[in-house]
């Protein structure tokens, strides 16, 4: 799920010796970050707080029911990016 | 609930960073990433010990764990960085630098901290670089690295 998220969002990716990390930006502006894990079986549990989500709403940006937009919108709305298209 | 032993009897421990405990006392020593007690044969700058811990550490789901990194691998630390481990059953543990949303997970608590080290590492070096192109989660995470991180080792 982690991957899936990752290349959703167009994240950064930058790999490190026994994972990666994925960095998500916005407008140019990075408000958020996560671990993703090589060849495990699970994902890491700490995604959903580190995109500022519910662990719902991350299954559902793993699958096709949340998509990138409506989530840069949920950002917004929570003030963890700025809309600066419309100057706010 | 299930016990998940995280440390074996460990025979030649060698920091300890419990500076001016006493000989022949217990300390907290860092052995291979994580924590456990050991008895302080010698005191100097650094303790040394080869106390074999007689009772096993185990973490318990969904347990805290409180532990420091003590050192990264390219930068020295002005002081240790809190971090705390919990464990998750099924082989899952996650270090997590408390309150700033850093956190990691691995199948176990040594491979944990090492990828938590190197995730800071990532962080605080992309972070000092984007310093105007930060949101306020990330500049508040490049604010908290700063007092705990100090110069790159050369």
């Amino acid at each position: 799920m982690a991957k899936l998220i990752a290349k959703k969002l167009e994240a950064d990716i930058e790999a490190k010796k026994e994972h990666d990390i994925a960095y998500i930006s916005y407008n140019g502006e990075e408000f958020a970050h996560f671990g993703i894990r090589r060849g495990s079986h699970s994902d890491h549990p700490y995604i959903p707080k580190q995109l500022h989500i519910s662990e719902t709403e991350a299954v559902q940006m793993g699958s096709c029911l949340l998509s990138k937009d409506e989530y840069f919108k949920k950002m917004m709305a929570k003030g963890h990016i700025s809309d600066d298209e419309n100057g706010s | 609930m299930n016990k998940i032993t995280i440390i074996s009897t460990a025979t030649n421990i060698s920091y300890v960073p419990a500076m001016g405990q006493e000989a022949g006392f217990d300390a907290r020593v860092c052995v291979g990433g994580f924590y456990t007690q050991a008895r302080v044969i010698r005191q100097n700058r650094y303790a040394y010990s080869n106390y074999t811990p007689q009772k096993p550490f185990f973490l318990t789901e969904n347990e805290e764990l409180s532990l420091a990194l003590t050192s990264l691998p390219n930068f020295a630390l002005k002081k240790e960085i809190p971090v705390l481990v919990t464990y998750h059953g099924n082989g899952d543990f996650c270090a997590e630098i408390a309150g700033i949303d850093i956190s990691i997970a691995a199948d176990s608590i040594g491979d944990c901290l090492k990828m938590l080290k190197e995730y800071v590492e990532s962080v605080y070096r992309r972070y000092s670089a984007k310093r105007d192109a930060l949101g306020k989660g990330p500049r508040r995470q490049l604010e908290f690295l700063e007092a705990y991180i100090g110069q790159e080792r050369r």
